[in-house]
């Protein structure tokens, strides 16, 4: 009686009842690897909602879990077989070429997870002890909202145990998670989101950071009417906000430390030292042009092989010295 | 927005296909495939290939394996098709080897993987073929070394349409954007009309040799990077997150670029011996033309001196970037509110100084 219930009941948790413990992070090769999955997969078949199943990788220390890469898997008979041979096979290669990344759980595209997820689920566990669902919803972006308000239309879901009226049931129970990169990563998706083309260095470098800049601003705006709303009574009061606003502002400036503003100035400096050097480097062999096109221009017009070569002579004498006081 | 709110329920609804002329790419035409291996374009003209266009994913998993394996090489294979004189990355997957100076053959070592993960491919729904291979040259450029132009060669005799791709993860790093090149060699005994003389880069001196020997057996192919429109959608949305990691990461003190440092030092210590030979670039008039033209383009390149200017605007110009970061940060969280002027002062210096 109660298996046939979970058609109908939610397989997933509400919010409130529990969370999931875990910490979890997101790199942003899955999100895309995904999403290239899914478009090809819509290509291949012309189905606007194909069936997508692929498997997470990632390292998973305790409770601190992180989804690094993604494997597309493959089905065998109807939907809902596993290939089996694939899925150990491809994770075995996997392995050879990143040894610290692990099965840690599986993705589709779904609104939300149901029974059948459920089903799929049960075949996982033999890899891993809670394999974690990752799911794409449809619809991805929402036409008309206001782009900056929306977070990712990816949920994780990390799988329980619900027991009740004396049956347990396997469900999903929600997981927040961060989004966490590695520097080649955040250099490589800012680049491909830029279009991979290249500016003046110096104007694309601003661009980002302007462009980072200005998303910090947003925020503070939006903060700052929060409290502006809070103090003049149109808005309830929410503590919790209050006091990590509190927190926020003590924290400002981040750094008195002497230290810090010692090495800060270090670090200045040295820049500003290597900028310097190159245009030293810079002068000096304009200089170097400079004089050799003199000696050109005033060597007498008859022996002008012999006297170019003399000087040359003469000035690599020189030469020694100057390198001699470098090294001294 | 009403009419896009109506547009997508009715496609909704309707379960229309919408691909948009982007993603059109994504589609894989067995006819299409097999009709251009047959007709093979490419072996009746060596420098037939003139794009490359790689794909997002696979081009972030190929930073990734490279970066992952500093300092070592590293190696894999890039699946794709070839459109028009086009040849598009579509996925790519690393090779459990790791390539070293004296090895000609990695590649045979990983055959079984090779084998074996393009088999499962067809199984996992990705139906291209091998069209590449890609490997990684930590902190030395985005060229093909003597090794590397011998295989691709042999690639090219035997597996056409192939491209190689390089990519190195330090300048990555420390440039803030992508360093890659796609090359394609030249059949044997086949001399390119003019050997043009590419863009500089600096080249530690322990490589330069290897890299002007064989540096006019192959042609650098342009690179280009797509993406879908989901894409777009999810690296938008990706932004509201992720702008905070752009903020707080400091180039900086992730990378010391030592070795390009060292590099400049000795390229120094090479140019103050040399640098009483150079002679001056006479300018001449135009008629003289093409011919004088090389020659002094010659002259340019062995003027050693010249060489370690452009190395070291290089670096001083990623050190400003870096530090522009760290000033900008500095500004917005570390300073007590002051008048208007001191803040954008700071800032402003810097940026002004700035070079490049």
């Amino acid at each position: 009686m109660s298996a046939m219930d979970t058609d109908e009941v939610s397989v997933v948790l509400p919010a409130s009842s529990t969370t999931s413990g875990l910490s979890l992070s997101l790199h942003p090769l899955p999100i895309l690897n995904i999403s290239e999955h899914l478009t090809r997969l819509k290509l291949q078949k012309n189905d606007p909602s194909p069936f997508v199943l692929g498997a997470l990788l990632g390292t998973q220390n305790g409770r601190e879990v992180e989804i690094v890469n993604t494997f597309e898997l493959a089905t065998e008979g109807d939907e809902d077989t596993v290939d089996h041979g694939f899925l150990v096979s491809r994770r075995d290669q996997y392995k050879q070429v990143f040894p610290s990344l692990e099965f840690i759980g599986w993705y589709t595209v779904a609104p939300k997870p149901t029974s059948r997820h459920i089903a799929l689920h049960e075949q996982f566990t033999g890899y891993c002890s809670t394999p974690l669902l990752l799911v794409l919803q449809p619809p991805y972006a929402a036409v008309g909202a206001d782009i900056n308000g929306q977070s990712l239309p990816f949920k994780a879901y990390e799988p329980t145990v619900e027991i009740k009226d004396r049956a347990s049931r396997s469900v999903f129970v929600e997981a927040p998670y961060n989004i966490e990169t590695g520097e080649a990563e955040r250099i490589a998706v800012d680049w491909t989101a830029r279009g991979g083309g290249s500016g003046t260095s110096l104007e694309s470098h601003l661009q980002t950071q302007r462009s980072a800049v200005a998303m910090l601003h947003e925020r503070i705006l939006l903060l700052v009417k929060y409290v502006v709303d809070v103090v003049a009574g149109t808005t309830k009061k929410d503590h919790d906000v209050l006091r990590s606003l509190a927190a926020l502002v003590a924290s400002l400036p981040a750094s008195e430390n002497k230290a810090f503003r010692e090495e800060f100035n270090t670090e200045y400096e040295d820049v500003q030292l290597t900028a310097f050097l190159s245009s030293l480097t810079k002068s000096t062999n304009i200089l170097n042009d400079l004089v050799d096109k003199h000696l050109v221009l005033t060597a007498d017009r008859g022996e002008r092989g012999g006297g170019a070569r003399r000087r040359m002579g003469g000035r690599q004498g020189g030469m020694p010295d100057w390198s001699d006081r470098l090294h001294g | 927005m009403s009419s896009g709110t109506a547009l997508q329920t009715f496609s909704l609804t309707n379960s229309i296909v919408e691909i948009s002329p982007q993603d059109q790419i994504y589609k894989f035409d067995a006819a299409e495939n097999q009709r251009i291996n047959r007709e093979a374009p490419w072996s009746k003209d060596p420098h037939y290939f003139k794009l490359c266009r790689i794909s997002a994913v696979a081009l972030i998993k190929m930073v990734i394996h490279a970066r992952s394996g500093v300092p070592h090489e590293i190696m894999g294979l890039m699946q794709g098709k070839v459109v028009g004189d086009t040849i598009v990355i579509m996925d790519s997957f690393a090779l459990p080897v790791q390539g070293t100076e004296t090895r000609v053959n990695a590649a045979a070592e990983a055959n079984e993987y090779m084998v074996e993960y393009i088999q499962g491919s067809e199984k996992a729904g990705r139906l291209e073929n091998a069209i590449g291979w890609y490997h990684s040259h930590p902190g030395y450029g985005c060229w093909l070394s003597g090794i590397d132009v011998n295989t691709q060669m042999n690639n090219q005799k035997f597996q056409d349409p192939f491209i190689a791709v390089v990519i190195d993860p330090n300048r990555t790093i420390s440039a803030g954007k992508v360093d890659i090149g796609a090359f394609r060699t030249y059949p044997e005994n086949y001399t390119p009309p003019n050997a043009s003389s590419s863009e500089y880069q600096s080249i530690p001196l322990s490589k330069i040799e290897d890299f002007g020997v064989h540096a006019n057996q192959y042609y650098q192919v342009d690179v280009e990077i797509f993406k879908s429109t989901l894409d777009n959608e999810l690296l938008a949305l990706l932004w509201n997150k992720y702008w905070v990691n752009t903020l707080s990461q400091s180039p900086l003190i992730s990378v010391r670029t030592f070795i390009v440092v060292t590099a400049i030092w000795i390229s120094l210590v090479k140019a103050t011996s040399t640098v009483g030979s150079t002679r001056p670039i006479i300018p001449t008039y135009e008629k003289e033309g093409a011919q004088k033209k090389e020659k002094e383009d010659k002259k340019k390149e062995e003027n050693q001196l010249a060489k370690s200017v452009i190395d070291s605007t290089k670096i001083a110009v990623e050190a400003q970037h870096g530090l522009i970061s760290q000033v900008i940060k500095d500004v917005i969280f570390s300073m007590r509110p002051r008048g208007e002027g001191s803040a954008s002062a700071s800032v402003s210096e810097v940026t002004d100084m700035a070079i490049g």
